[in-house]
């Protein structure tokens, strides 16, 4: 649709020449505004600090009717997203009920960074990950920056 | 209880007789009839005032109103008077509330502060007055007790000439001050004009014509007879069901005549119900809107959004409005809003947020949020949660955390046709969902709902069947097909036995035996009489079942049957076997029947087919071979009945009460199973009179038995008096 289109261009445009901190947005191809490459910086604070974590954006042919997929390519220890090849996220803004047409991906990035910050273990995807963070926080930081360290540099 | 409920249930209690038993002669007041002798009173309790006797003669109007200071009086209904040109025509002028003095007082001050209309005050406080008239409602839900009706009277020398009550109770239509008085050139305010226009589109209002249509709940009760009459009525009324407000109080006489028209006898175990065809649910959802924004003075659109926010709990809209109005626009999605019909407009320099167009021209739509888009992605957003996520009810504004609510009218404007309907469509299903005394009738194609007050509660006590008029009869606790005599949890319970059980059990019984030491179930595959078991590893013989050790040297040949352990083992076999085989003859005879009653079926489409053909070949009328078709449908429901008693005696422990349903089920069986043989019979022998007379008192001994064993039964399980031998 022409109108994805634009109002996809008018994103990027937003995003690349207005970054917000610690993110670098790249199209993979760019030929096609629809595949975007993340890479965001583990926030100050947060286990993940340090670390530079890929991210793959996508944005289906129906957006922004429709919410952006948004995948980890980098593995991140973390109760809301899975420690497997897919890095597949857990975060309230693209869920169908509540990703509005007006919804921006600027504020899916910022939620991922917030997530980074926050994790949110009643949500989670890693029980593991989110029993630690409840239950044990010191182990799970110690545990969440090793594999920042192993997998994020 | 809340304390308005309880409130409510005592009014309505010394409201009932009032509403079942009036006859003509205590209808509303008519044309030529005197006031009433009875005391009203104006400006302080003291100061009594008789209208009998003070419009002896002489032109007066008398208006009557549900409430001193409520919006709708206020506003739009006695201002319009105040306004009105021919006012003075009009000779002494009464406003009556059911207040004390001291509220119409204050009122009658807000409203006209000179005084200069001459328009009078007068407080009926205990609602005497009004009660004569038969001008009195149930107003307990909103205003604490009985009110009076909206109505004028014209009188002239001391009799009625013309009475407008409005049909409603409480809607401003036939007793505004231009119906009452003639159109007058200054217009009366807004909204008492378009109730007006509402109303007209009903039908001419006319003074006299208070027949309203009869509510929904008053017709259902009047196909009932008996005492239960008003203690269901009662109990109705006070779960908050759509109609407990009394608003439309049928017309008496009406009521009381449809009650004697219909003394049908009802049996025990039929419950009350109602069948509403599609066009039935959308009048009671345009009526309860209707009501809603009445009351409220708010959008017919918005009352609808408030009322699905509220899941149709009227009552509870209204109480929860009153005291904060704000907080429940807000949580329905209906924040704070301008007036105006939705449109389309152009707006130079708009660019859409979604798509990013800013060509000019560009139609754009904002709901009453603000929150402004383009046609374009409206329509592609609408279609979207309407065609693919099947949403009506609650779609949101497309703005990020905007919670407001499309509108209907909205969304008419935005969206083709064929979507409207759909979203429509998906609007009444919501309906009937979110509605616990309403279900959908689950047959195929059917699209009637069916309303009934049985609660998910009282299915202990009672099976409640209903028959749709599409003629299937299911259950409306569980929706399965209709299942009497056996309670819901029963028939839950017996069919997940059945679907993990029978297949199986049927071939245990067939091919093993348990161990004798610890029960495990045994397949003997082959091979030689010693068995050894996998668990637990004993040893014992195939045959007698004692103790292989004790086979001593006779080994592969067992002649010990005798012996004391077999006989043992034998006898705990036997006993484990007993409830497997005790499953299996309840489990056989169900199954039986429901096949029997297919068999039934395949066999009456065969014999209609050659009942046409005898028809022409002997004469007979159709209505002749009708009976057939009765003797099949008593076939069908006794079958169906019988079905079920076996599953209902798998669950019951073995008592005198047992004992006796086992007789009349057995009573029952054997006269299905006559009828089900006359009925095999050729088509040639069918044919004979004696035959078919036979058939005919067999099909209503059939349908008789059936009767008194699922009216027996269901007395005792109203009164909880079945034993089970397992806990339900």
């Amino acid at each position: 649709m022409a109108s994805s289109q634009k109002r996809i261009s008018k994103e990027l445009a937003e995003v690349t020449t207005n970054p917000p901190a610690g993110i670098t947005v790249s199209l993979v191809d760019e030929a096609n505004v629809h595949n975007w490459n993340i890479v965001m910086d583990g926030p100050e604070g947060s286990p993940y600090a340090g670390g530079k974590f890929k991210l793959l954006l996508v944005l289906p042919t129906d957006y922004p009717f429709k919410p952006p997929k948004i995948n980890f390519k980098t593995r991140i220890w973390h109760p809301n997203v899975t420690f497997d090849e897919h890095g597949s996220m857990c975060v309230g803004i693209l869920k169908p009920e509540a990703w509005k047409p007006s919804s921006k991906i600027m504020s899916v990035l910022t939620a991922t960074q917030q997530l980074l910050i926050e994790p949110v273990p009643d949500d989670a995807l890693e029980a593991n990950a989110a029993e630690k963070f409840k239950n044990n926080r010191a182990e799970f930081n110690k545990e969440a920056k090793e594999w920042t360290k192993k997998y994020a540099k | 209880m809340s304390p308005t409920a309880a409130l409510r249930s005592i009014t309505l209690r010394r409201f009932q007789p009032g509403r079942t038993f009036h006859s003509s002669s205590r209808a509303f007041i008519k044309v030529g009839d005197k006031l009433p002798n009875l005391d009203l009173v104006e400006s302080s309790p003291g100061n009594k005032v008789n209208l009998s006797e003070e419009i002896k003669s002489g032109k007066s109007l008398l208006i009557g109103v549900p409430a001193a200071f409520s919006p709708g009086c206020s506003n739009s209904h006695i201002p319009g008077y105040l306004k009105h040109k021919s006012l003075k025509n009009a000779g002494q002028v009464f406003v009556i509330a059911v207040n004390d003095p001291f509220v119409t007082k204050a009122w009658g001050e807000s409203l006209d502060p000179s005084g200069n209309s001459g328009i009078r005050f007068l407080g009926d406080p205990t609602a005497k007055f009004t009660k004569a008239l038969d001008l009195a409602f149930d107003g307990t839900a909103i205003f604490g007790g009985p009110r009076s009706k909206r109505y004028a009277l014209e009188i002239e020398d001391g009799k009625v000439k013309a009475l407008h009550v409005e049909p409603d109770n409480t809607g401003i239509a036939v007793s505004t001050a231009e119906k009452v008085l003639g159109s007058s050139d200054k217009p009366a305010t807004r909204s008492s004009k378009r109730l007006a226009s509402a109303a007209a589109k009903e039908g001419p209002p006319t003074p006299l014509t208070t027949s309203t249509p009869m509510d929904s709940e008053d017709e259902f009760m009047s196909g009932m007879s008996s005492e239960e009459d008003d203690v269901l009525q009662e109990s109705d009324n006070d779960d908050g069901s759509a109609d407990d407000f009394g608003f439309d109080e049928p017309e008496p006489e009406l009521g009381f005549s449809q009650k004697d028209a219909m003394p049908k006898k009802k049996k025990t175990f039929d419950i009350n119900f109602k069948v509403y065809h599609p066009e039935d649910i959308q009048a009671q959802q345009d009526d309860l809107i209707d009501e809603v924004n009445m009351i409220l003075d708010i959008r017919k659109e918005d009352a609808a959004i408030l009322l699905r926010h509220f899941r149709w709990n009227k009552e509870r809209l209204i109480e929860d409005y009153m005291d904060r109005p704000k907080k429940v626009l807000e949580d329905a999605g209906l924040g704070p809003s301008a007036t105006g019909p939705p449109k389309l407009e152009v707006i130079p320099g708009f660019m859409c947020d979604i798509c990013c167009e800013d060509e000019s021209g560009l139609q754009s739509f904002a709901m009453k949020c603000g929150h402004r888009y383009c046609i374009n992605c409206y329509k592609h957003y609408l279609g979207q949660k309407i065609k693919e996520e099947g949403e009506a009810a609650r779609i949101q504004c497309p703005a990020d955390g905007c919670k407001r609510i499309m509108d209907a009218k909205s969304l008419d404007l935005l969206v083709t046709t064929d979507l409207q309907q759909r979203y429509h469509e998906l609007l009444t299903r919501t309906y009937v969902e979110d509605k616990e005394q309403l279900k959908w009738c689950p047959a195929p194609d059917c699209e009637n709902a069916i309303e009934c007050g049985i609660k998910k509660k009282d299915l202990d006590r009672v099976v409640p069947t209903v028959a749709c008029d599409c003629k299937h009869r299911f259950c409306f606790g569980c929706i399965l097909a209709d299942h009497q005599p056996a309670p819901c949890e029963l028939v839950k319970r017996w069919l997940k036995k059945c679907a993990d059980d029978s297949e199986t059990a049927n071939w245990i019984s067939a091919n093993t035996k348990e161990c004798p030491k610890c029960n495990s179930t045994i397949e003997k595959n082959g091979g030689c009489n010693h068995m050894t078991c996998r668990k637990c590893k004993h040893e014992f013989c195939w045959m007698c079942m004692g103790l292989w050790s004790e086979h001593g040297t006779s080994w592969y040949n067992c002649n010990r049957f005798e012996e004391k352990s077999g006989s043992e083992a034998r006898d705990a076999q036997a006993k484990s076997r007993v409830s497997l085989e005790r499953y299996l003859h309840y489990y056989n005879r169900y199954a039986n029947h429901e096949q029997s009653a297919k068999l039934d079926k395949d066999i009456y489409n065969k014999t209609e087919k050659k009942m046409i053909q005898l028809q022409s070949a002997s004469g007979m009328s159709w209505i002749e071979v009708q009976y057939l078709n009765s003797a099949s449908q008593a076939l069908q429901t006794c079958r169906q009945t019988l079905k079920w008693t076996y599953a209902f005696a798998f669950y019951l422990a073995r008592n005198n009460l047992t004992e006796m349903f086992e007789d009349n089920q057995k009573d029952l069986e054997m006269a299905v199973e006559a009828l089900s043989e006359m009925f095999e019979k050729p088509v040639t022998e069918l044919a004979e009179p004696k035959l078919k007379v036979e058939i005919m008192d067999k099909t209503s001994y059939c349908n008789k038995r059936r009767v008194i064993l699922l009216a027996d039964t269901a007395d005792n399980l109203a009164n909880g008096v079945w034993s089970w031998s397992i806990n339900f």
